[in-house]
């Protein structure tokens, strides 16, 4: 008798990633303060005059699927860990920069009639104002968690 | 009796929609955010900085001496004699050093340091006798706009640097004056390029 209620459970929301979020290749001219680049979720991208930008970057692009039709979604993006990490190692010779201010266009949004939705992600990028960047590639981890 | 067994298990699936339907459910998943940093580029020697061949004499009285610009556009070389016991005479021009930045960030400007002065000596030792160079000049080949030293849309700039030669006014206290020993005198100087 409880057949019915596995018709929900069977749904298989997904969140893909279409694009990640990339603050683009940098230089940095100088690390004598706190430089900031804020990238919007819209794309638009303002940096202090320190950061010299080679290959702009592009807000994060999440593809919502199989959600439930016309539902409002709730959109929390958690950074467990604001400091970046040296990709594919552990260096502590280097600098590391802080990525905050995690945002969409709105933390609600509404899916279409087939269950989509496409959520854009946007960050501040935070220079430590002390010490030594290398050369390198550096991430960090934010978890999208999507609810209704 | 069977109409009651399907009235309870009827009104059972009713309680348990109703909770069901107060749930939320949650989609989680964990990507990553990135930065990467290229703070260094690439700076290359495409053509040496040469004076060419020389005849030179060097002198031993302190306002006798002899220069040899090469400029840094590349177009000209200048002899300059002070007083009458040095010389030089070029046999063949030399040429303006000329340097090629790559994979900098594109349309940015760059300071070139000032670029110390250095002595060109026999690196086999056979003669002590050496050449000052100094009065370094730069020049622009390829860069972008509108300032001289700023790369272009590929992160490239390409510029020049010329200096001027001088006869040897180290060896003064020696007491002597004479021609150079034919052979290639060499030194090394160091380039910095900033953001």
């Amino acid at each position: 008798m409880f057949f019915i209620f596995y018709s929900s459970s069977i749904r298989s929301e997904t969140i893909t990633e279409v694009k990640t979020l990339d603050f683009g290749v940098i230089v940095l001219k100088n690390n004598n303060a706190n430089y900031v680049m804020n990238m919007t979720f819209s794309g638009n991208i303002t940096a202090d005059p320190e950061i010299i930008i080679i290959e702009s970057g592009h807000p994060a692009e999440y593809d919502l699927s199989d959600f439930p039709p016309n539902t409002q979604l709730t959109i929390d993006i958690i950074a467990p860990d604001t400091e970046t990490n040296l990709a594919g190692a552990i260096d502590p010779s280097t600098s590391q920069f802080t990525i905050t201010n995690y945002h969409t266009s709105s933390s609600i949004i509404t899916t279409d009639a087939l269950g989509n939705a496409t959520i854009s992600v946007g960050a501040t990028l935070t220079s430590s104002g002390t010490g030594f960047y290398k050369d390198a590639i550096y991430f960090s981890y934010i978890t999208i968690m999507v609810s209704y | 009796m069977i109409k009651n067994k399907l009235t309870r298990l009827l009104a059972l699936t009713a309680v348990s929609t109703a909770m069901l339907s107060s749930a939320t459910f949650a989609e989680t998943e964990t990507f990553t955010a990135s930065v990467e940093v290229q703070n260094s580029f690439d700076l290359t020697e495409t053509i040496p900085l040469s004076f060419g061949i020389i005849s030179a004499i060097f002198s031993d009285v302190a306002t006798d001496f002899s220069t040899l610009t090469v400029d840094s556009d590349g177009t000209s070389a200048d002899v300059i004699v002070n007083g009458t016991a040095s010389a030089i005479v070029p046999i063949s021009a030399g040429t303006a050093g000329q340097f090629t930045i790559a994979n900098a960030a594109p349309n940015t400007v760059l300071t070139i340091d000032t670029i110390l002065d250095f002595d060109l000596t026999d690196p086999s030792g056979g003669t002590t006798r050496q050449f000052q160079i100094s009065g370094f000049t730069l020049e622009s080949i390829s860069s972008g706009t509108p300032f001289a030293f700023d790369t272009d849309a590929t992160g490239t700039l390409v510029f020049n640097v010329g200096a001027t030669l001088t006869t040897d006014i180290q060896v003064l206290a020696a007491g002597v004056a004479g021609p150079y020993d034919d052979t290639t005198y060499t030194g090394t100087f160091d380039i910095t390029v900033n953001y």
